[in-house]
């Protein structure tokens, strides 16, 4: 199994309705200096940041945006966090 | 040993310097006046100053001239927590209001200034042809002060203070056509006009606040222009009927 963990020095903040995770000089190494989400991006990030679980934001996104119990959200979630990763924002540990 | 402690004043704030190299003093010309006091604000060691120059300033040779452009990079991440920022943009007082013209270098900052001069002459004075100081205000307005760090034409009138009135984002094209643009399409292009290397993520939300502060108090404007005075006449037509 995969986990991850959020590379250190990366801010998410809000600047007129847009999403922005800026990297500090260390994270600059490693990771662009901005990099744009979207809304639901930045709330993933917020639970990512409180250390939940994959399965715990597939229920917090949920009933955030009123999404029905029975939609599987992990692909999407997923897929978004295989994005971060990829950028170097997420650094991703094999865990047995 | 004795430290050498220098002082910038903006308005009523202050920063210290403490200066490493004998020879940065002079690229301050008349920003910097010696104080008493021998604690520092800001004194960057050798490491920051190759790191700057490794990673932002490549060009750069001399020791003095790298310590002083150090010292630019830190006051920006130091002014972070005071409400203001150094931005990279030419700012001028016209109207007795504040404008500023950003763009990445080599887009044509000096170019509309320069060209605003032609037309205004006298109307209108340089307050940072490069690095302009910005100060939020509790009641939400943004100040505009002169920096030491003019770019290479040196243009700055130290001492000046006026509020912010709107920014100009320079593209360059074919044609000149200016635009109001929405805020949130302005974050972007604005954020990295920011002179900082912030090294915490602290630093990184006073930016992100500094920011919305600005496009809360003022309008921003997209120029894609010819670098011609066509397009600074047009420029100033359009901001003159925002007043």
């Amino acid at each position: 199994m995969k986990d991850w963990r959020i590379q250190p020095g990366i801010a998410l903040v809000e600047i007129k309705g847009i999403y922005l995770l800026v990297s500090d000089q260390h994270a600059r190494k490693y990771c662009p200096y901005i990099l744009r989400i979207n809304e639901i991006g930045a709330f993933i990030f917020r639970q990512m940041e409180e250390q939940k679980d994959i399965h715990e934001i597939q229920e917090f996104l949920k009933k955030q945006y009123d999404i029905p119990e029975d939609c599987d959200l992990n692909q999407d979630i997923s897929h978004f966090i295989n994005l971060l990763s990829d950028k170097k924002c997420l650094i991703q540990e094999e865990t047995e | 040993m004795e430290k050498n402690v220098y002082e910038f004043k903006a308005g009523d704030f202050s920063v210290r310097y403490s200066l490493r190299y004998k020879g940065t003093l002079r690229y301050f010309d008349q920003y910097l006046r010696k104080t008493d006091s021998l604690s520092s604000d800001i004194e960057v060691s050798d490491e920051y100053i190759d790191e700057c120059n490794r990673l932002i300033f490549k060009n750069e040779n001399k020791r003095s001239y790298q310590e002083f452009s150090a010292l630019m990079v830190s006051t920006g991440n130091h002014l972070l927590a005071y409400q203001r920022a150094l931005f990279h943009g030419a700012a001028l007082l016209w109207n007795d209001q504040a404008w500023i013209f950003t763009a990445p270098s080599g887009t044509g900052k000096t170019t509309q200034l320069l060209h605003w001069n032609e037309i205004l002459k006298d109307e209108m004075t340089i307050i940072n042809g490069d690095k302009p100081l910005l100060e939020c205000r509790d009641d939400g307005s943004v100040y505009v002060y002169s920096s030491p760090w003019r770019g290479k034409e040196k243009y700055g009138t130290p001492g000046i203070i006026a509020p912010l009135a709107g920014i100009i984002l320079l593209q360059q094209g074919q044609q000149n056509i200016i635009q109001r643009m929405k805020p949130e399409d302005a974050v972007i292009p604005l954020f990295t006009e920011f002179v900082s290397y912030p090294q915490n993520t602290d630093q990184i939300k006073n930016q992100a606040d500094i920011l919305t502060r600005i496009l809360s108090a003022v309008p921003v404007w997209k120029l894609i222009n010819r670098g011609d005075q066509e397009s600074a006449l047009l420029t100033l037509n359009t901001v003159r009927n925002s007043l």
